[in-house]
Parts: C-alpha cells; structure tokens; sequence
C-alpha cells in the first residue's frame, strides 16, 4: 500500500492518495532533491519523484500513468 | 510557449547521486525504471517541440548521462495497423503487399522476422488513398508523434557516430 507519508506538493500527494493500491508501494527517501520513488511490486518499475518539481501538477499526471501502466491486469504470472 | 510532454532514454541505471545532479539541472524531469530501461519523462516549457527536445537532452548529459534514444510509439505490425484503421490483418497485409489497392505502400523498417512499419509513414498513405478508415484524427497528436519519431532516428545516430570522424559527413543526410 501507499504509505501514509505526504509530499509536500498537494498535487502530488493527492495523485499518490488516488493512486493508493496493493502493487504499488511508495518508497520515502528525503534525501538531495529525491521525495522518494514509486515502485510497482509486480515487475518492480520505479518513478523518481522530485520534492521540490518546477511543475507539480506534471508530476502529479505521470504517477496516475504510471498507475495505469502497471496494473498488469490479466498479465499472465 | 507550452508544456511538451516526450521521454529521453538514458544508456544506464542511474545512481542516487545522478539522480540528484539531474534534478539540479532540471526541475522538469521524472526519471523512471522499467524493463532494464532508464526513462527521463520531461515536461518541458518552450516554443516548439524541437527547441523542448534538443535542451531537455542538453541538461540531460549536462548532468554527466547519455541520451540514446527518444520514446517513440512510432514501430507498428500489420496486426497495429490494421487496429488503427478498422481494417482486417488479411487486408492490410494485401495492401502492404501491393496485392490490393494502388501500391505504394511504406516499406517496413524491418525486413527479417517482425515485419515492424513507421506509422509516421503509413498514416499518410491512408489519409491519401483511404482516408475514411483512420481512428486516430488529432491533428496535433499525428504531429507530435511525426516529430517525436524523428528525433528518435536523429537521437539514435547521434548516439551510434558519437566520437566518429565520420558523423559530420553523415549529417549532411539532413539537408541532402
């Protein structure tokens, strides 16, 4: 699950809120400019995610297609 | 100026410390991991999709990686093709062939095993010889996806010739 952790950008937090599912994990990192990542626990894809991005709201729109792209529904294993 | 929206593919994984000095360079960036493959989306403020991709790449190696590629969905099969256009698999295979239709088809970019096609290619062979069965008609997607495909080639060569004496005398394939 998503862990309860925030970013500190809302558009951010809300698309990892909305995003909150069993095969998707989010990692905490705070380290550098890093937030932390987003890991799919099914092929193990993971997203960077910047704490401090010129645009959140572009950010924001690439963790819901990371969603969609790693929902590996009816992939067979 | 607007937001363009391409992806870079970097030649390794990157480190904790490369991810930082990117995002020093560039606040627009979200690198991604998947299937081996090393993915810089970007999200770039400019006024042409040319002028996105050339400094999105320029702060990219900036930042000490190398560029190899552009995400490109350009590469199609008949199968594809024949999805996009509402078309049968049998047909478009007719066509492709020069069996059916008025010939002229694109040549595949592949000529061994997967038969793959440019689509950047294909599309405008439908729009002027059967223009009534292409599904995707935004104009400004069709473009995008046009450009992105090239600078994928363009990217592609760059990276093969870096270093190469030769690479100069090739460039001027461009404007040949």
């Amino acid at each position: 699950m998503v862990s309860g952790g925030r970013h500190p950008k809302k558009p951010i937090a809300d698309a990892l809120r909305a995003v909150a599912r069993d095969g998707l994990e989010v990692v905490e990192i705070h380290r550098g400019h890093r937030w932390g990542v987003l890991v799919c626990k099914v092929c193990w894809a993971d997203l960077t995610l910047n704490s401090t991005p010129r645009v959140p709201e572009d950010t924001a729109r690439r963790v819901a297609r990371f969603d969609l792209k790693h929902r590996h529904e009816g992939e067979e294993g | 100026m607007k937001t363009y929206e391409f992806t870079l593919v970097v030649d390794h994984r990157l480190s904790d410390e490369e991810v930082d000095v990117l995002f020093d360079r560039a606040d627009d960036v979200t690198p991604e991991r998947e299937l081996g493959r090393t993915l810089i989306g970007c999200d770039r403020r400019a006024t042409s999709l040319a002028e996105a991709l050339v400094s999105a790449l320029r702060d990219v190696e900036a930042a000490g990686l190398m560029v190899s590629s552009v995400q490109s969905e350009d590469l199609v099969t008949l199968k594809e093709i024949a999805a996009r256009t509402g078309r049968s698999y049998e047909g478009v295979r007719l066509l492709a062939a020069g069996q059916r239709g008025p010939g002229g088809f694109p040549s595949p970019m592949s000529s061994e095993g997967w038969t793959l096609y440019s689509w950047a290619q294909v599309r405008p062979w439908f729009v002027n010889h059967a223009p009534g069965s292409l599904v995707d008609d935004e104009l400004l997607k069709v473009e995008h996806d046009r450009l992105i495909a090239a600078a994928d080639h363009l990217v592609r060569a760059r990276a093969l010739m870096r270093g190469d004496h030769l690479a100069d005398g090739l460039a001027a394939l461009l404007s040949a």
